[in-house]
C-alpha cells in the first residue's frame, strides 16, 4: 500500500500506520493502515472510546498523528502547510452528531455560510443553496430557524451545508446519533443517493440494523485498532 | 480582500457588533471614557505648547551698547549677534529711536522727559533686540552675548516666568505623554477582555466556519471591523464630551484667568476627532483581533 504508486490519484484516502497519542497518554489510534477508493460508500463502526472520531479528526487536519502518514486525495497530509488546511476541509463536507447549526440563521442561510465561507459568487451562492435544499426534501423548509425543526430535520439541513461546495468526500460523525430511528433511515437513505452521485462517502455510527441492512463496506475498530474491514459487511468484529 | 467580500466582512461586522449588544455598549463606554481623558490631556498639552510660543515670540532680549561704541562697528557688533546659533532675530534700534518710542509710550508723561529734550540730552543708548529660537538654552546664549565687545548691558526679558513656565510645561508634557500612554495600553487591555467576552457566544461560530473551509482572514476581517465599530463610535462620542466640558470648563476658565491664552475649540476640533478615531481605531482594532486570536490554533 505505496502512496508513491501511480494509482494515487484515484484513492480517495489512505492511512498508512497512523498512531495517534494524546498529550495525556490516551492512544486513540494504534497503527491504522486504510485505503479508502474514489466512490466508495464506507462505515466505520466499533465501541464508544474506540476512537472512530480521532480518525475524523486527523483525516480534516485538527489534530496531528503521531506517527504515520495520511493521504487525502493524493496530498500528503503531514506536507499541508497551515494556510492550506482550509483548501483541505473544501474537499471534505463534514457532518456531526449535534449538527453545529448557526441558531441565528435560518435554513437556507445556514447552507449559503458555507459557501460565503469559501469565497462563492452571490450568484453561484443563490442558484446552489436551492438545488441542494431541494435534493434534500428541505425546500419548505428554507426560512425555519434551526430551534423549529426536528432533529432529522437538523441533520438534514447540515448535511444541504456539507453538500454544498460539492465536496469530493462527505465525512459523517454518528450523523443519526440525535436522531429518531425513523428519521435515522431517511438521513442514511440520503447519504446513499449522494454516494450514487460518486461522493465518497464515510460514516461512523453505531446503528447495527442500518449497517446490517445497507450491505457497504464496514470498518470496525476497536481500543484504536482495525479488527476487521469487508465488503458488504455487518456490524460485529468476526472476520 | 476581495471587492465584494468587503461588503459581506462589513455587514458581518456590524452582526456581531449588535449580536453581543451589551458587551459591544460596554466597550464603547470604556473605550470613550479612555479616549475622553486622553484627549483632555492632549488638549492641556496643545494650550500649555501655545502659550509657551507666545512667551517665546513675546520674550525679546535688549542688548544695550556702550555709548562710547563708534556708530561705523555697529554692523559689525550685528553680525556677530547673528553668528550665535541660538539667535533667531536680531534688530538694530538707535538712539533717536529708542527715544522717540519712549515718548510714544509715555507720551502723557510729558513732563517726565521735557527738560531732557529741550536740552538736546538723549539718555538712551543705542541697542539690539534679540530673539532666540530656543528658550531652553537661554541663559549660554546671554553669556555669549554679553562676551560680545560693545554690549555695555543686557536685559533679559520675564527670565523668572519663563523659567517658571518652562518648568511647568516640561513636567504638564511628561505627564500628558504618560497618561495617554498608560491609558492606550489600559483600554486595550480593557477592550481585549471586554471583546473576549463576547468571542466566547462567537467560539462555536468561529468553528463552524473552519470545518467548513474558511480561511482564517475570512474569518477575522468581520472582527477587524467590529473592532473599528466599536473605536469610531467611541472616538465620536468622546469628542462630543471633550467639546462640551472643553467649551464649558477650559475656555471659560481661560476667560476668567486672563494670563493663560486659550485655543478655541474649533481650531483644533478636527485634529482632535482624527486622533480619536485613529487611537479608538487601533484600540479596537487591536482588542478585537488580539481577543480571537486564539481560535487560530486548529
Ligand atoms: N482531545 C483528547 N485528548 C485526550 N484524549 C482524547 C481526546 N479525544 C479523544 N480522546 C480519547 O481517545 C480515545 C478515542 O476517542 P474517540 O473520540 O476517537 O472515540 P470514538 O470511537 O469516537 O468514541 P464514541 O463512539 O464514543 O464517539 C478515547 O479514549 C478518548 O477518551
Ligand atoms: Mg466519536
Amino acid at each position: 500500500m505505496q502512496a508513491t504508486e501511480a494509482g494515487v490519484s484515484t484513492v480517495m484516502l489512505i492511512f498508512e500506520n497512523v498512531s495517534k497519542t494524546y498529550e495525556n497518554g490516551t492512544r486513540a489510534l494504534d497503527d491504522v493502515s486504510l485505503r479508502i477508493e474514489d466512490g466508495e460508500f464506507v462505515f466505520i463502526v466499533g465501541p464508544s472510546g474506540a476512537g472512530k472520531s480521532t480518525l475524523i479528526k486527523l483525516l480534516m487536519k485538527e489534530e496531528e498523528p503521531t506517527s504515520g502518514k495520511i493521504y487525502v486525495g493524493g496530498q500528503d497530509l503531514s506536507q499541508l502547510r497551515h494556510r492550506d488546511i482550509p483548501y483541505l476541509r473544501r474537499k471534505m463536507g463534514v457532518v456531526f452528531q449535534d449538527f453545529r447549526l448557526i441558531n441565528e440563521l435560518n435554513v437556507y442561510d445556514n447552507v449559503a455560510f458555507a459557501m460565503n465561507a469559501t469565497n462563492c459568487s452571490r450568484r453561484s451562492i443563490q442558484r446552489r443553496v436551492p438545488y441542494v435544499l431541494k435534493l434534500m426534501n428541505l425546500s419548505e423548509k428554507a426560512k425555519a430557524f434551526p430551534s423549529e425543526l426536528s432533529g432529522g430535520e437538523q441533520q438534514r439541513v447540515a448535511l444541504s451545508r456539507a453538500l454544498v461546495n460539492n465536496p469530493m468526500m462527505i465525512v459523517a460523525d454518528e450523523p443519526t446519533g440525535n436522531v429518531d430511528p425513523r428519521m435515522s433511515w431517511e438521513i442514511m437513505g440520503l447519504l446513499n443517493e449522494i454516494n450514487k452521485r460518486k461522493t465518497t462517502v464515510v460514516v461512523v455510527t453505531h446503528e447495527k440494523n442500518l449497517v446490517n441492512a445497507l450491505k457497504k463496506r464496514v470498518i470496525y475498530i476497536e481500543k484504536g485498532r482495525v479488527l476487521s474491514d469487508r465488503l458488504e459487511g455487518q456490524y460485529s468484529a468476526r472476520q | 480582500m476581495r471587492g465584494s467580500n468587503f461588503f459581506y466582512f462589513i455587514s458581518q461586522g456590524v452582526k456581531y457588533f449588535r449580536s453581543n449588544k451589551y458587551i459591544s455598549f460596554a466597550a464603547v463606554g470604556v473605550l470613550a471614557a479612555c479616549l475622553f481623558i486622553m484627549g483632555n490631556f492632549w488638549l492641556i498639552y496643545l494650550n500649555v505648547d501655545l502659550n509657551l510660543q507666545r512667551m517665546e515670540e513675546e520674550n525679546l532680549t535688549m542688548l544695550f551698547l556702550d555709548d562710547e561704541v563708534p556708530s561705523d562697528r555697529f554692523a559689525e557688533i550685528r553680525s556677530r549677534i547673528e553668528q550665535i546659533e541660538n539667535v533667531a532675530a536680531c534688530e538694530f534700534i538707535s538712539k533717536e529711536q529708542a527715544f522717540e518710542d519712549y515718548k510714544a509710550t509715555y507720551a502723557e508723561e510729558y513732563d517726565l522727559y521735557e527738560d531732557l529734550e529741550a536740552q538736546g540730552i538723549n539718555p538712551l543708548p543705542n541697542s539690539f533686540s534679540v530673539t532666540m529660537k530656543d528658550i531652553t538654552i537661554y541663559e549660554e546664549t546671554i553669556y555669549q552675548l554679553s562676551r560680545i565687545e560693545g554690549v555695555a548691558r543686557i536685559r533679559k526679558q520675564n527670565q523668572d516666568t519663563i523659567d517658571g513656565m518652562l518648568s511647568v510645561a516640561k513636567s504638564i508634557y511628561f505627564i500628558c505623554y504618560w497618561i495617554m500612554g498608560l491609558l492606550f495600553v489600559a483600554s486595550l487591555f480593557i477592550i481585549m477582555n471586554t471583546i473576549k467576552i463576547a468571542r466566547f457566544t462567537n467560539r462555536r461560530q468561529i468553528n463552524i466556519m473552519k470545518f467548513v473551509g474558511a480561511t482564517d482572514w475570512f474569518i477575522r476581517w468581520p472582527f477587524i471591523f467590529e473592532g473599528a465599530i466599536i473605536g469610531l463610535l467611541a472616538a465620536v462620542i468622546s469628542h462630543l464630551f471633550v467639546w462640551y466640558t472643553y467649551t464649558n470648563v477650559m475656555v471659560k476658565l481661560g476667560e476668567t484667568i486672563r494670563i493663560f491664552e486659550i485655543l478655541p475649540f474649533a481650531e483644533v476640533s478636527s485634529q482632535m476627532l482624527l486622533v480619536a478615531s485613529v487611537c479608538g481605531l487601533l484600540i479596537g482594532v487591536l482588542g478585537s483581533s488580539i481577543s480571537i486570536r486564539r481560535y487560530f490554533d486548529v
